[in-house]
């Protein structure tokens, strides 16, 4: 037999089954549109993300045919000369460049490898400048492991010798220096070249520092800028960036 | 308000979202027959026989969540139950489900005109015939005439109208009341329902479990909804109109015990009059007399225009070939027209008990549980035998059910066709073995 504490709850549940009914059905009216607002949304952003992150990558993949085209210039020009040592030492540089390889999926490297991949761009100019070229790159220990967009270095030291070191005559002068202030991450590349005429900071090819103003706007917005600052002494580029590390790799050296 | 295609017709312009979804399956099956029978179970099979009807209802509607889950994967785009069953049986088996699903529907309709009748006499007194001419007369146009945007348009004052009479009704009752009261009236009038472990109550359980299964897993208008809704919210539309449908029965059920508390009952009818002198309060009156037109006619006109698109759609089309929509659309028109007329005459002329009328249609929808979860969960189309073994487990069972109770005739008829299919699975087995083996040199 029932009991009537029993029978009391059974009342009760038939008395709040219809008003937690109804409070369930109001909820989702007036929620389900915004619940399905809040996923397309979603889903919106995460194609917008893979478009750019192709984009990304189409503007990285640009990059390296051009970065080759100049190298190969280079060693061209030592063989027109006759340099048969700088040529020799030219092509084993080459080749440890070109056994370097990015990883092309990966939109931000550490600088240190960015750093070891432009080493060997400047070893071949080394060779072609001798003792006039004198580099001086300063990277602080801690910024090794900090994440940059690929051949963001790369692309400024080339720009370099081609637009200003080239045409200089007598000692050329290659500053690079990366520095930390306010978790962003700057880069300054400071030559002692001439710009001359040129007043478009982008190259011939429509790469060069066009593709990185791009992919920094496509990775960090506006968080990231880049300044070119051109005079008779000189051209000075400034790039920063959000400090970014790789968590994976914090994560082993802990 | 008139549909421009036969597709929107049955479909309406959009598919639905969730929420639409629930107030649409709602409007379906919160029934004449939630109002009286649920109270009427509990009335023999005691408080708990309620809520175990409750529950019948809502677990059903619930698994069906996952038999609409694996159709719409197999079977994403379709008007009717009648498309999947011509995609899925050799057309034998089609056609002995299709005449099922015809009769099965006919039925729910001679029911909902049943409960009709019954408020209708309850209501007025003028003539039967009258009050129920003018419920058939507004369910023919508003779903027959109006199709699926129009039911819609409905459905929503009248699952708010069934609401406002569930949650306001027996909390004014209870609240002026109190429990003690009506615990003792129960206890003195009517002990028996205070009787947990009444012998038949599980056997009304198991055999309820096996018609509400079949019922809802065999429901015309279910399996419409089931195309309409977004394929992704198939299942949580389902299974939450299964959570809120348990809310009506039990409301109802207490709105009953607030009836008998004070004495004795002839029988459900004589608890609807009760009903009507406990409610002195013009506004809870006229909420619970909307509150019942509202659970008939909805699921009236949700069967009525259910039906016609089957026998437009299935029956009708493979016969005649090349009609344009506006032709369908008549024919929809004038078949509601026919078969509300049918009801109608048969509601006139006949008044059964409405549970007996339920469990009488038990035995076929007992029948029909196994085949239908077997041609939804197989793949590729199915063999003519599933759909017979339901027609024979029907056939036997009828033979049988006088001379057992109504459960067992039940419990038989689920069991008959589930044997019969087992049988014929395992020697389809045996022969396919055997035909291997003989091929092989």
């Amino acid at each position: 037999m029932l009991s009537y504490e029993g029978f009391t709850l059974i009342i009760m549940l038939f008395i709040l089954a219809p008003i937690m009914g109804a409070i369930a059905l109001l909820f989702l009216f007036i929620f389900e549109k915004r619940i399905d607002l809040l996923e397309n949304k979603n889903k919106e952003i995460r194609l917008e993300q893979a478009l750019q992150e192709a984009q990304y990558n189409k503007l990285n993949q640009q990059i390296q045919p051009h970065f080759l085209f100049n190298t190969l210039n280079v060693i061209l020009g030592l063989a027109r000369l006759n340099r048969t040592a700088e040529l020799i030492r030219a092509l084993e540089a080459f080749s440890q460049f070109l056994k370097f390889k990015y990883k092309a999926s990966e939109p931000l490297i550490p600088l240190s490898q960015e750093i070891q991949y432009t080493q060997h761009y400047l070893d071949i100019q080394t060779l072609r400048f001798g003792d006039r070229l004198k580099i001086d790159m300063e990277c602080p220990e801690p910024l090794s492991t900090a994440l940059v967009p690929p051949f963001i270095l790369q692309t400024l030291v080339e720009n370099s010798f081609k637009h200003g070191l080239e045409k200089k005559v007598g000692e050329a002068l290659l500053h690079i220096r990366f520095y930390l202030e306010s978790q962003m991450v700057y880069l300054e590349v400071a030559d002692n070249g001439l710009m001359g005429n040129e007043s478009s900071v982008t190259d011939d090819g429509g790469h060069g520092l066009d593709n990185i103003q791009k992919r920094l706007y496509l990775y960090f917005n506006d968080r990231a800028q880049l300044h070119i600052a051109s005079n008779e002494s000189g051209t000075k580029v400034e790039v920063s960036w959000p400090l970014v590390f790789d968590r994976k790799m914090e994560e082993a050296e802990e | 308000m008139r549909s421009r295609t036969f597709q929107e017709y049955v479909q309406g312009p959009i598919q639905i979202g969730m929420g639409l979804g629930i107030i649409s399956l709602l409007a379906r099956w919160v029934t004449g027959t939630t109002i009286l029978s649920s109270p009427e179970s509990m009335v023999k099979y005691g408080v708990f026989g309620g809520i175990g009807y409750a529950l019948m209802g809502a677990i059903a509607l619930f698994m069906f969540s996952f038999i609409g889950k694996r159709v719409r994967q197999d079977f994403p785009e379709g008007l009717t139950i009648g498309d999947y069953l011509k995609a899925r049986l050799h057309p034998l088996g089609y056609w002995i489900l299709i005449v099922i699903l015809v009769i099965t529907s006919l039925h729910i309709l001679f029911i909902q005109g049943m409960a009709a009748s019954t408020l209708c006499q309850f209501l007025f007194d003028t003539p039967l015939y009258v009050g129920l001419f003018f419920f058939f007369a507004f369910c023919i146009l508003y779903a027959g005439f109006g199709g699926l945007k129009l039911i819609h348009g409905f459905a929503a004052f009248q699952v708010i109208s069934m609401f406002a009479a569930v949650i306001l009704i027996p909390l004014y009752f209870f609240v002026k009341e109190g429990i003690q009261p009506v615990y003792d009236g129960i206890r003195l009038y009517h002990p028996y329902m205070l009787v947990i472990n009444k012998y038949d109550l599980w056997s009304f359980l198991f055999a309820g479990l096996l018609v509400g299964f079949g019922q809802f897993f065999f429901d015309l208008t279910s399996w419409q909804r089931l195309f309409m809704i977004e394929m992704k919210k198939v299942r949580l539309t389902f299974s939450l109109s299964g959570l809120i449908w348990i809310i009506f029965p039990l409301s109802f059920s207490s709105l009953f015990i607030m009836v008998i508390f004070t004495g004795g009952f002839t029988d459900i009818h004589s608890i609807l009059a009760g009903l009507a002198n406990k409610i002195t309060t013009p506004f809870f009156f006229i909420l619970f007399v909307l509150c019942a037109i509202s659970a008939i006619t909805s699921t009236f006109g949700a069967c009525l225009h259910s039906l016609v698109s089957l026998i437009v759609a299935n029956i009708l089309e493979p016969l005649q070939t090349k009609k344009s929509d506006q032709q369908k659309i008549r024919m929809a028109c004038l078949l509601s027209i026919c078969i509300g007329g049918l009801v109608f005459v048969a509601t006139l002329f006949y008044s059964p008990n409405l549970l007996e009328l339920l469990f009488y249609s038990g035995n076929i929808y007992s029948a029909l549980l196994a085949p239908i979860l077997v041609i939804v969960f197989s793949k590729g189309k199915v063999a003519d035998y599933i759909p017979i073994s339901a027609v024979l487990a029907i056939v036997a069972s009828y033979i049988i059910q006088p001379h057992v109770s109504e459960f067992q005739s039940i419990w038989f008829s689920g069991l008959a066709s589930l044997t019969i299919l087992v049988i014929c699975t395992i020697l389809t087995l045996i022969k396919n073995k055997w035909r291997i083996l003989k091929t092989k040199p």
